[in-house]
């Protein structure tokens, strides 16, 4: 009996793309199954508007196909999908010519965000928003993508250990923006 | 020591096990560490329940594989609807086999009833039920029909026909069709048909149901499907092509008078070729050897009536779209539509089936097959349809 394209590995599904065009198409729908809801949380989260970020998300995959056809990825599909997309992030964020400088961000929620209802998760993106972009970066591969600290490293071209402090300083940073919605929320 | 750093590295599950200890023993003395703790768990969890809001939009993913033409996944388009109603999300989620088993349920309907409901001026098409019944006051007015019995000849792709007309009423003109006459007298012969009698009777080859008068080559007949396993052996791997072998068993059909003809190398079976565009949507042409029973009138140049039933042989040929998705990894659900014809009339042919492909480049088929077959003669339009069971094995390079 054939095996489960859900059961192969990723190294597997990048063989399988260069296949025929039916194995390629198979391989393809394994891995948006798989990858496409952390490439999209990654897209929103550092674009922020959702019609901007769906279209480089639409745009990651499209070029992810495009590109693995011909060349093997040296990392894991899921640190070259995000590789792609920090690209096209960038282009889109230099195009945009941002001026915001990061000090003068304030670090608190803004005034016209309604918190009744909302749990900690609706507030989570209001929080990361808020962080700086390199942090927000590397919190969003490390808690949405699942990334290790290494192959985040490759990705933004840094140390292993930086992106690790990243990750903890951004975490105590969202702890701190969200401490009172935290402890109304679990009332402790 | 900064705990503050262990509790994270701990809910971040790169904490080792010596420094787990040393935690521990913090935790259990120290309240504000324990808060630290529940807050670093709250976040984790809220990032992981975030995470499942961002599934991309039924539209992106559209986006994405229609640009590059492949098939878009069901189970993307319904994850798309994942906000709306568990009803919208189930259709959503099956769309596929709703559209598909209600266009060939559309498709397969209006073969079998709309186009075979069309009536010709004599409108032989008939039940069997009302023709007995005519068949009786027929006898009452002791009409005088030339009597027809026809069939193909054994063993020869020649059709001939005996007519056996008696003597008498050879040169009798049919009366012109009234309100029941004209239908009934020839259902009389269906019912009673007279028996063959050579000595008694005059016999016409006749030019009517042979096939050079359906503009029939008679020698294409002996065309056969090619030896599958030559085909098999070409080396076709990463062409996007299925070959299929198939066979029909007729499930439903007009009742046939008389025999099939004896004489086809192969009976109810051929072969499909399909180039597979995507994983669901495929091309290509069909060709088969089947009997298709045919009932229909005619008349001779001195304007004697006939009713002729032939049971023959036919090659089609048929231009073949197929729709199919997996079901799951070893079973997919396929419809398909075909349109083509065989030299004396158009075929009209839809089908649904299952897939069952236990390998990669092997598969069985099972389905329903439904097809209508329309034919002129002498300026009338005839049909003939019939519904069979398609059971085949597939090849795919």
């Amino acid at each position: 009996m054939k095996r489960k394209i859900s059961k192969y590995t990723d190294e597997e599904l990048l063989s399988l793309l260069k296949g025929s065009r039916k194995e390629s198409e198979e391989a393809f729908t394994e891995i948006y199954d798989r990858y496409a809801l952390k490439v999209n949380a990654y897209c929103r989260t550092i674009i922020g508007n959702k019609d901007q970020a769906e279209d480089i998300f639409q745009e990651t995959f499209i070029r992810f196909y495009q590109n693995v056809r011909s060349e093997h990825p040296n990392s894991t599909i899921i640190g070259y999908l995000i590789k792609i997309a920090r690209n096209l992030c960038l282009n889109f964020k230099r195009d945009k010519k941002q001026t915001v400088s990061i000090e003068n961000i304030d670090f608190s929620i803004p005034a016209d965000v309604s918190f009744e209802d909302k749990e900690l998760s609706d507030l989570i993106l209001v929080a990361i928003d808020l962080l700086d972009n390199e942090t927000k970066e590397v919190i969003t591969m490390r808690v949405f993508n699942d990334m290790s600290y290494n192959e985040i490293a490759d990705t933004m071209g840094i140390t292993s250990a930086r992106a690790r402090y990243l990750v903890f300083n951004g975490k105590q940073k969202i702890k701190q923006i969200l401490d009172p919605y935290i402890k109304d929320i679990y009332k402790y | 020591m900064d705990y503050q750093l262990l509790i994270h590295d701990f809910v971040d599950g790169t904490l080792d096990k010596s420094q787990e200890e040393s935690l521990f023993l913090a935790l259990s003395s120290s309240e504000e560490l324990r808060n630290e703790l529940r807050q670093s768990i709250a976040l984790e969890k809220a990032f992981s329940k975030k995470l499942s809001s961002f599934t991309p939009s039924a539209m992106s993913t559209v986006a994405i594989f229609s640009g590059l033409s492949m098939a878009v996944p069901g189970s993307a388009s319904a994850a798309g609807m994942a906000s709306s109603s568990k009803t919208i999300a189930f259709i959503s989620k099956h769309i596929n086999i709703i559209i598909s088993s209600l266009t060939t349920a559309l498709v397969a309907t209006a073969v079998f009833f709309g186009v075979n409901s069309i009536k010709t001026e004599d409108d032989i098409s008939l039940p069997v039920s009302q023709l007995v019944n005519r068949n009786i006051d027929l006898a009452n007015n002791d009409f005088n029909i030339p009597r027809i019995y026809s069939t193909e000849v054994p063993e020869t792709t020649v059709k001939t026909v005996y007519s056996i007309i008696p003597s008498e009423n050879k040169n009798d003109l049919l009366m012109p069709p009234d309100d029941n006459s004209d239908i009934s007298s020839l259902s009389a012969i269906i019912e009673k048909p007279e028996p063959l009698n050579l000595v008694d009777s005059k016999i016409y080859h006749s030019t009517i149901l042979t096939r050079k008068d359906f503009n029939y080559d008679s020698h294409n007949l002996t065309l056969n499907p090619a030896n599958p396993q030559m085909i098999t052996d070409f080396d076709l791997k990463g062409l996007g092509l299925s070959i299929e072998i198939h066979g029909n068993q007729s499930i439903f059909q007009q009742k046939a008078e008389v025999p099939q003809s004896s004489n086809p190398l192969f009976s109810n079976s051929g072969i499909t070729l399909l180039y597979n565009f995507n994983q669901n949507l495929s091309a290509g042409f069909d060709i088969r050897q089947e009997f298709i029973y045919q009932r229909f009138e005619g008349s001779d140049d001195e304007g004697n009536q006939f009713l002729y039933k032939q049971y023959p042989n036919y090659i089609t040929l048929s231009a073949a779209l197929r729709y199919g998705f997996a079901i799951n990894d070893w079973l997919g659900f396929y419809s398909q539509l075909m349109a083509g014809g065989t030299v004396t009339g158009g075929v009209l042919r839809s089908g649904i089936g299952l897939k069952f492909h236990p390998y990669e480049n092997y598969n069985l088929l099972i389905g329903l097959d439904g097809m209508v077959f329309g034919y002129k003669h002498q300026n009338n339009f005839y049909t003939s349809s019939k519904l069979g069971l398609n059971f085949g094995v597939g090849f795919n390079f």
